[in-house]
């Protein structure tokens, strides 16, 4: 696993298509990864380059000609898609491995420093800060079977922090300390909270008035955004020895209806947004889904095959 | 011949004035059994001190403005001010010398140990500088007091805020407990309404936002791994 990557280069800038990329995580809140633009046709080589002083577990975001990410080294970034220039950073109190959403000029970003911030997407300016109640790792004793037995372990694998969606005039995102919070995207104000069991560093997706995603708990719940009222939940895979094939790591997407969510119980689920009803499971043979492609490189064995359609 | 040399050396000249050190130079760092990627920026504005900042990939340093920067013919010094630094270690310091055209080379120095460095020169200075106070709107400008509790001990705090001749904003801020602080504020922003105070060397910021309906600054007082909430109301 290689996610260490101490400088950020923008290909995609090289190729002769036009470029419009994402605005927030996956291109958009239902996360269902698609663009308005077509991708890159041919690459000639790299424009330019820029050096953080941490990896970038973040991904990239696009508005109106800057890029937009958060850094390991506790920065939050805008830099000059055309020139790689710095245009600003804002430092935080943590680590930033999280994607930013950017929305009516603003930029919300999410940091080990267990707070959201919403920052002015031209000057970098703080618009508002939002504190959670905390932040940390998925731990367990015994995890992965690591010894001693009965020595609680923070998993090293659980490295993103949840990436905000914004609809509604809310911005919506999980935390370690077990929440998923809905906060108001002007004045930072907590609209209302709803409560897991475990860390929830998967990103929520955004699909017709529902926030979708999954928490370390093993559970995956369907919320009401306006209200922050459960409407299902789906239970995943179990592990009470090791906690190794256990937990929504994942990010979801929503398209036509239907929720795709990868899960550390090496399924890949396919779930009616309507009711929660499993469509269909895709076993991974003991292989974390942890993500999508942006993510490839952590899954153990990745492998591409064609999945039963929708 | 006499032209011949005449412009070998006019063009050794121009080069040796073009490349005074100023740049992006990139390279790497040496410690036993390790490597750490480097940049640094270095730059003399027309007429001004030189300036500078540096990149540590692998130590978690962007962009840390560089001190006692000493540029001649021969070789440079200078310092990281802030990062990388501790009571224990002291601040780190590189010092080298030109080993070619456009290489640099040296020794990054720290609490008595010494690791070679080689930079290659690569463009032209992106020079990260340090963030600069600004001014405050009249209705932060004033003296302003709060109380919060640390220990189960109460802090009376009374911050005082004005704008210079200069244009930036200074600001005075006294915490009373057990004894009285004077705590030297080095930033002071204000982002429409957005209140920011840093005092670096004793590690304690205050971060809030003023609410003209209230007539107050709600905010956060940090002092090391301690937060704790500060609402400052305004006495003049």
């Amino acid at each position: 696993m290689k996610t260490t990557r101490l400088v950020i280069a923008f290909l995609v800038c090289l190729t002769s298509g036009a470029c419009f990329a994402q605005s927030m995580f996956r291109g958009g809140p239902t996360h269902a990864g698609v663009y308005a633009s077509p991708g890159p046709r041919a690459f000639h080589g790299m424009k330019w380059k820029f050096p953080t002083g941490d990896r970038i577990v973040s991904s990239p975001v696009w508005s109106e000609g800057a890029i937009f990410f958060g850094g390991d080294d506790g920065n939050i970034y805008a830099v000059d898609a055309a020139s790689g220039g710095q245009l600003w950073k804002r430092a935080t109190g943590g680590p930033a491995p999280s994607t930013p959403a950017v929305a009516e000029g603003a930029v919300y970003a999410v940091s080990y420093d267990c707070k959201l911030y919403a920052l002015d997407a031209k000057t970098g300016s703080v618009r508002w800060k939002f504190a959670t109640g905390g932040e940390r790792r998925f731990e367990a004793k015994n995890l992965h079977g690591m010894q001693p037995k009965n020595q609680t372990f923070a998993d090293p694998f659980d490295i993103f922090l949840s990436s905000p969606v914004v609809a509604q005039g809310a911005v919506y995102f999980g935390s370690g300390d077990g929440n998923l919070y809905a906060v108001d995207a002007a004045t930072g104000e907590l609209r209302w909270k709803f409560q897991t069991g475990d860390v929830v560093h998967a990103s929520p997706a955004y699909a017709d008035g529902v926030l979708f995603f999954g928490s370390w708990d093993s559970y995956f719940y369907a919320i009401d955004a306006a209200s922050g009222k459960e409407k299902w939940r789906f239970h995943g895979g179990e592990d009470a020895e090791i906690h190794n094939q256990v937990g929504f790591q994942s990010s979801p997407a929503v398209v036509d209806g239907v929720v795709y969510t990868g899960c550390r119980d090496a399924q890949l689920y396919a779930l009616e947004a309507a009711t929660g009803k499993e469509k269909w499971r895709f076993d991974n043979a003991l292989s974390w889904v942890i993500s999508g492609e942006r993510r490839k490189s952590l899954f153990r064995d990745l492998r591409l095959e064609p999945l039963p359609r929708g | 011949m006499r032209l011949a040399t005449f412009f070998i050396l006019s063009s050794t000249l121009v080069c040796a004035a073009a490349d005074n050190g100023a740049g992006r130079w990139e390279g790497s760092i040496k410690i036993p059994d390790r490597e750490f990627p480097c940049i640094i920026d270095l730059d003399q504005p027309q007429g001004k001190d030189w300036i500078g900042s540096i990149i540590i990939p692998g130590l978690g340093v962007k962009g840390a403005t560089l001190t006692d920067i000493a540029v001649n013919d021969s070789g440079f010094s200078f310092t990281i001010k802030g990062a990388l630094a501790s009571e224990r270690t002291g601040q780190v310091k590189f010092q080298g010398h030109r080993a070619g055209a456009g290489q640099l080379s040296g020794n990054f120095l720290q609490a008595g140990n010494s690791a070679p460095f080689v930079l290659h020169k690569t463009g032209p200075p992106q020079v990260e500088l340090p963030r600069q106070s600004t001014s405050v709107g009249q209705d932060l400008a004033g003296e302003w007091k709060g109380d919060f509790e640390l220990n189960g001990y109460p802090r009376h705090v009374t911050l005082t805020l004005r704008n210079e001749a200069s244009g930036a904003a200074s600001a005075q801020l006294v915490v009373v407990g057990k004894r009285t602080t004077n705590a030297p504020i080095d930033l002071v922003t204000d982002e429409q309404g957005f209140l920011t105070l840093e005092s670096h060397e004793l590690g304690i910021t205050y971060e809030g936002r003023l609410r003209k309906e209230t007539s107050d600054i709600k905010g956060t007082f940090t002092l090391g791994s301690f937060e704790l909430p500060l609402v400052l109301r305004r006495t003049t």
